[in-house]
């Protein structure tokens, strides 16, 4: 069976198990300890992903790190109905753009998090003024999808872009960042919420 | 910011269709917090944003068909702001004194208004705006009265009410802005256009960008001067 390397805080694992959860694809996770032992920085764990980062995913004899790749592959292989990273090439780039900011700008969330949570030496300041930046800029792109009738970052339903931005924007507040001046993202969120499979993480409510 | 944005006035919290059936949203007027919500009866509600049991914020509460529930102990208020039911104690009748603190939520030409004093009857009439649609809002992190200078210097820009501005996006199409004050350096702009094609996507795109870059321009202090007024042949010097 498929196994995910996984924290129960993570972020950046929960975009694994939700999307997991939505294709209702089964999985076993082996527990990193990652706050306070620091299991994912031992030269075991390095041989796994030298990156030193969570998630990793093993299927077979594929190894996969970050995020956003793993949501590309499971997509690719696992969702029949090719909905959550559909064919064409034009809907795949905007959806790797989407990704990319995911794993890039909205990462400052994260790291406001973590200096929050788990005391790292982080700017905070910075931070999250870099977060609410990306914030803008997705607030401002849900409310222009909005215009159009669209409720989703891309596309007519919900792909594996969302599923990646999903988790830093909606455990902001956890860095001290609140949703109160996005109001496009908080509904966002809450249509969010009501794809089938949807699942919570510590931080995350379910309605 | 007080005589640009008197209290006793109607403000303009955001669009009507912004807030569907059982959502529920954090508003802020003059620094006061608000909650506002919809009951799955479609009436609107403007409510302080605090819970009276033990403070928690409304605004992550969620409403349960036309009460709102708070997070953090499920106290059930109604659509008057009176405790309705209180979970830990299921048989007890809450006393008419267990209160929310509301305001009025009034929903006119495509937004929902309040007020943090006591302003006359009824919201801004907008009624002389033919084919008048809400495009979107939009926050800007800039004082208020900064923002209504730079909204009074738009092409043919003229005074609707308090806060509330018609100005010229093209010669067919006016723009109609309402400035709500969240508090000293931040306020949010809600947008409606008139025109022919107002309500159609291409419009209120046209519209979007044009309020991005107005934000833009207010917050790095890049505003363009308004022409200065022709003032019936009158020659001004300064
Ligand atoms: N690019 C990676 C980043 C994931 C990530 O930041 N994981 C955190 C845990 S939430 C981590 O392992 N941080 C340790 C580090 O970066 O040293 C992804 O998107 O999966
Ligand atoms: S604080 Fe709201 S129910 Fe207790």
């Amino acid at each position: 069976m498929m196994q995910l390397y996984d924290y129960v805080l993570s972020g950046s694992c929960y975009k694994v198990r939700l999307f997991l959860s939505m294709i209702g694809k089964d999985f076993e996770t082996i527990p990193v300890d990652y706050y306070p032992g620091g299991e994912h920085k031992t030269p075991e764990f390095l041989e796994i992903n030298p990156l030193g980062q969570i998630p990793v995913l093993r299927d077979g004899d594929l190894t996969l790190r970050d995020a956003q790749a793993i949501l590309v592959y499971l997509a690719g292989r696992y969702d029949t109905g090719r909905t959550w990273y559909p064919e064409d090439a034009e809907t795949q780039g905007q959806i790797a753009m989407w990704l990319s900011f995911a794993g890039g700008e909205i990462m400052n969330s994260s790291a406001a998090r973590l200096h929050d949570m788990l005391f790292y030496d982080f700017d905070i300041d910075k931070v999250r003024a870099a977060a609410r930046a990306a914030f803008r800029v997705l607030d401002d792109h849900l409310t222009e999808r909005e215009i159009d009738g669209a409720d989703w970052i891309v596309g007519d339903a919900p792909t594996i872009a969302d599923i990646a931005c999903f988790p830093y924007v909606a455990l902001s507040g956890d860095g001290g960042i609140p949703l109160d001046d996005y109001n496009a993202i908080r509904r966002w969120i809450a249509r969010f919420k009501t794809i089938p499979g949807f699942t919570i993480m510590p931080g995350i409510h379910a309605n | 910011m007080s005589d640009l944005f008197p209290k006793d006035s109607w403000y303009a919290l955001g669009g009507s269709a912004a807030l569907d059936a059982g959502a529920v949203s954090p508003a802020c007027l003059f620094g006061e917090e608000r909650v506002v919500w919809r009951g799955e009866d479609g009436a609107s509600h403007v409510w302080h944003n605090q819970c009276i049991h033990r403070g928690m914020r409304l605004q992550y509460g969620f409403v349960d068909q036309n009460r709102l529930s708070c997070r953090y102990h499920g106290w059930r208020f109604g659509g008057d702001g009176k405790c309705a039911y209180i979970p830990a104690h299921p048989d007890m009748i809450p006393p008419d004194d267990f209160c929310v603190p509301a305001f009025p939520s009034v929903e006119s030409d495509g937004l929902i208004w309040t007020t943090a004093g006591e302003p006359g009857d009824s919201p801004p009439d907008l009624s002389d705006f033919d084919n008048l649609a809400f495009c979107r809002s939009l926050i800007i992190d800039a004082d208020p009265a900064g923002v209504a200078r730079a909204v009074s210097g738009l092409e043919s820009a003229r005074p609707v009410s308090n806060g509330v501005t018609a100005a010229a996006l093209s010669t067919d199409e006016t723009l109609v802005l309402a400035v709500q004050p969240l508090n000293d350096r931040k306020c949010q702009l809600h947008i409606l256009v008139s025109s022919t094609s107002a309500d159609t996507p291409a419009t209120r795109h046209k519209c979007s960008a044009w309020a991005r870059k107005f934000r833009w321009q207010v917050e790095n202090n890049d505003i363009p001067q308004p022409a200065p007024q022709a003032a019936g042949g009158q020659e001004t010097t300064r």
